[in-house]
């Protein structure tokens, strides 16, 4: 059996699309159980808004609890992601801690720059930087997110312009049930 | 250098290999999955599974999932080192 270079590169560059391909797979199955826990933080907590800011301000432990647990499910599969990895992967993989910390300081600075803000308001801008994120994401990882994170903008939209009485209750079953449901889909993928 | 792996290098074998290969060791991949990532038909993956399990580089696990039967399958510890060496050989004809 005789390879030419020409053969060789061909094969290597189907080998590298695999990879990809399986890692965009992987991506899917692993981001799906946070979606799926945020969809249900949402749903329970969000409703809460409704009934007034001291409410709301009672559900906080739950969005705290979210974000541990995202933090530890993503290190998870980064560490078993890392395992699969050549030592130059390993290397150009991004800094997906300072890549977070990032996104909450420019969360933060907004709020501050534009405060006072309504909890309606600062629900709202959460909820855009989390579907820019995942809009951003799609680009990085996989169109799939880019789906989710356009979903949750839109959903966030509609509620802030056009549902004025129920937001928080608007938030919880659409942009929440989104969350699921991506989650859902995902976890198959 | 070893030469090519004669029963992988077959271009559908091959991306078939390498999806396999890039599973993290112990997990195994439905068969309707690796057909839907190959764009392959039921033809076609019988026929080049047959080929790969019996060189000994993948391994078929048939069970039931309710009353729907459920075909897994993994690259062997043989089927992964075949892989990394082919592998090597297609990196050293570029070098």
């Amino acid at each position: 059996m005789t390879i030419t270079r020409e053969d060789a590169a061909a094969a290597l560059d189907d080998i590298s699309a695999a990879n990809i391909h399986m890692r965009r797979l992987r991506h899917y199955r692993e981001t799906a159980p946070i979606l799926i826990m945020w969809g249900v933080i949402w749903l329970v907590a969000l409703p809460f808004g409704d009934l007034g800011v001291v409410w709301f301000t009672a559900t906080a432990p739950l969005f705290i609890a979210g974000i541990i647990g995202s933090n530890i499910i993503g290190k998870r599969s980064r560490l078993k992601a890392a395992a699969q990895l050549t030592p130059e992967e390993r290397a150009a993989q991004p800094n997906m801690n300072l890549a977070m910390a990032a996104v909450g300081l420019t969360t933060v600075a907004i709020a501050i720059a534009f405060w006072p803000l309504t909890p309606r308001d600062l629900n709202a801008l959460i909820a855009l930087i989390c579907a820019g994120v995942y809009g951003g994401m799609g680009a990085w990882l996989g169109w799939r997110f880019s789906l989710v994170g356009a979903l949750l903008g839109v959903g966030t939209l509609v509620g802030f312009l056009f549902v004025h009485h129920f937001y928080f209750t608007w938030m919880a079953v659409v942009c929440g049930g989104i969350f699921i449901g991506s989650g859902l889909l995902l976890r198959k993928a | 250098m070893d030469g090519p792996d004669e029963v992988i290098h077959q271009s559908t074998r091959l991306k078939m290999t390498a999806t396999l290969n890039a599973l993290p060791a112990g997990e195994m991949l439905e068969f309707g999955k690796l057909k839907a990532i190959l764009g392959a038909t039921d033809g076609n993956m019988a026929t080049h599974l047959g080929a790969l399990e019996k060189a000994g580089y993948v391994e078929m696990l048939k069970d039931y999932v309710g009353k729907k039967p459920r075909t897994r399958i993994s690259l062997s510890r043989e089927g992964r080192k075949a892989f990394q060496r082919h592998v090597a050989y297609l990196k050293a004809l570029l070098d």
